[in-house]
């Protein structure tokens, strides 16, 4: 994520001086908490209307009530609700400086300015560009646009992809991801040849121009990302899991439906030296959720080496392990071959613990106390994984 | 034409539908929910042409488009052919959704 205007602050002196403030706990709150500190600025609190994040931790900054802001503090804002959050901001009191950090979300920009729309237009128009080169390459086949990055769309998606097809008499797919792990997921179920990945810009240009343009012969497999789509509120007065979400909402199919496990993994290459069934795999990261305390994983990771396990934390890149364990590294694609050689596996609630969804092992989910997005849902009951072994964070 | 006078309004309901029944359910529950909110009703030309700016970039969030499949990317179609709602509940819950409170 570009935060230009966070330098441009830093080097103004905007932050000599002030407490700074960050409004709505998500990704972006928590990049800009990172890139900040990179600025050896500290962030005093995220303010977050949602009661059931306030009081917790993040990136050790404490979660508090928009009401408890410093009246001259300088509040920043990545959301396309900023217009409403800054409001809410003044109506209690809020006199400091309220600034909007772009680039939350390249769909959105609330101006009708030539410059604008220009921009706009020459964006679309380079997504036109991609969608042309795709269709020229795979001329016969259905699109199946996965745009989030996030693996467990992409992982049910794909589950449900076979029964999509057969009700609309589909004999051939391109599918295309955002990502080169949402790649591997989609390579678990469909030919390699038939997947496609495209950076981050590049799928939000490919994706505007699919609405542009109105392409037929393709679906937009998501659950909330898009801004043409507003399914989602449905859960704001109703319930619906996120995997039914996929087969009612997003492909539309009905209760007979059923989702597949994927078709291609490979077997796992025990490089780690991990013990066969006596081997527990933590994955103890996720986005946009508060994460438990380090007692919670260091008293799990104690009662099972007391039992004789190996414990191991999946790490990706450069991640830091939980301490008192291995870190572990496998392709996605060796995930479900990893988890069943190590016969335990214990995970916040992230795109991991659905890759895995098929493993046959222990399978334990760890879920925050914590509601979804907009929704009054909880995370716990949207995201629920059928037969896994649930903890709630709120019970530790 | 569309210009910045849009931004004046809290809610602007788009009807690019020609099923003028379904215009009118859309169009009375928005007026109920409106609740002493600034908002008006586009339709016709006004409201093609607003679709398509719509379709191109996300120009405002006051936006609130009248239809079960439009722009292109709303599935909500589909939640009324599996059954799971019923025109009711979309157009008053997720249709309108915006104006139900933050």
């Amino acid at each position: 994520m570009e935060f230009e205007v966070l330098n441009t602050l830093h080097k103004d002196g905007a932050f000599a001086g002030k407490d700074v403030f960050v409004f709505g706990h998500c990704n972006a709150t928590e990049e800009m908490i990172d890139y900040l500190s990179g600025l050896s600025v500290n962030v005093v609190a995220i303010l977050d209307n949602n009661k059931t994040k306030v009081g917790n931790l993040c990136k050790g900054v404490p979660i508090i009530l928009p009401k408890y802001i410093d009246a001259n503090g300088i509040v920043l804002i990545a959301n396309r609700f900023y217009e409403q959050m800054a409001q809410q901001l003044r109506k209690i009191g809020c006199e400091g400086r309220i600034v909007k950090v772009l680039e939350y979300n390249s769909f959105a920009e609330y101006s009708l300015s030539q410059e604008t729309v220009k921009r706009k237009t020459e964006r679309m128009l380079r997504g036109k560009n991609t969608l042309e080169n795709i269709k020229a390459k795979y001329s016969k086949e259905h699109l199946v646009v996965c745009p989030h990055n996030a693996l467990g769309d992409v992982y049910w998606a794909m589950s449900f992809l076979p029964e999509y097809m057969a009700k609309h008499k589909i004999d051939d797919v391109t599918v295309i991801v955002n990502g080169d792990a949402c790649k591997q997921v989609a390579e678990m179920f469909v030919d390699a040849s038939c997947v496609l990945s495209l950076p981050n810009i590049e799928m939000e240009e490919f994706t505007q121009a699919l609405i542009y343009c109105n392409e037929p012969n393709c679906i937009i497999a998501h659950h909330d990302k898009i801004y043409t789509d507003n399914s989602i509120k449905y859960l704001n007065s109703h319930f619906i899991s996120f995997i039914d979400f996929y087969k009612y909402i997003v492909f539309g199919l009905d209760k007979t439906a059923e989702s597949v496990a994927p078709r291609f993994h490979l077997p796992f290459k025990n490089t780690a030296g991990i013990l066969q069934g006596k081997t527990l795999i933590i994955s103890p990261n996720a986005k946009s959720v508060v994460l438990p305390p380090s007692e919670f994983w260091q008293k799990t990771i104690q009662e099972y080496k007391n039992k004789g396990f190996m414990v191991c934390t999946s790490v990706i890149e450069s991640e830091t392990p939980l301490e008192n364990t291995i870190p572990i590294s496998f392709p996605l694609n060796q995930a479900i071959s990893a988890v069943e050689y190590a016969g335990h596996f214990m995970g916040i609630r992230n795109g991991l613990c659905d890759v895995i969804n098929s493993a046959k092992c222990s399978k334990t989910v760890v879920f925050p106390d914590c509601i979804y997005s907009t929704t009054k849902i909880k995370v716990a009951d949207f995201f629920a994984l059928p037969d896994w072994f649930t903890i709630f964070t709120d019970t530790i | 034409m569309i210009d910045d006078n849009i931004y004046s309004f809290d809610f602007i309901l788009v009807l690019p539908e020609s099923n003028a029944e379904l215009n009118k359910k859309i169009e009375t529950a928005f007026i109920a929910k409106l609740n002493g909110r600034k908002g008006r009703v586009a339709n016709g030309e006004e409201a093609k042409e607003i679709l398509d700016l719509y379709s191109l970039y996300e120009f405002s969030n006051s936006i609130i488009i009248g239809s079960f499949d439009k722009p292109y990317g709303r599935k909500l179609q589909n939640m009324l052919n599996c059954k799971i709602a019923n025109e009711e509940t979309l157009i008053n819950d997720v249709i309108l959704g915006a104006m139900n409170g933050v």
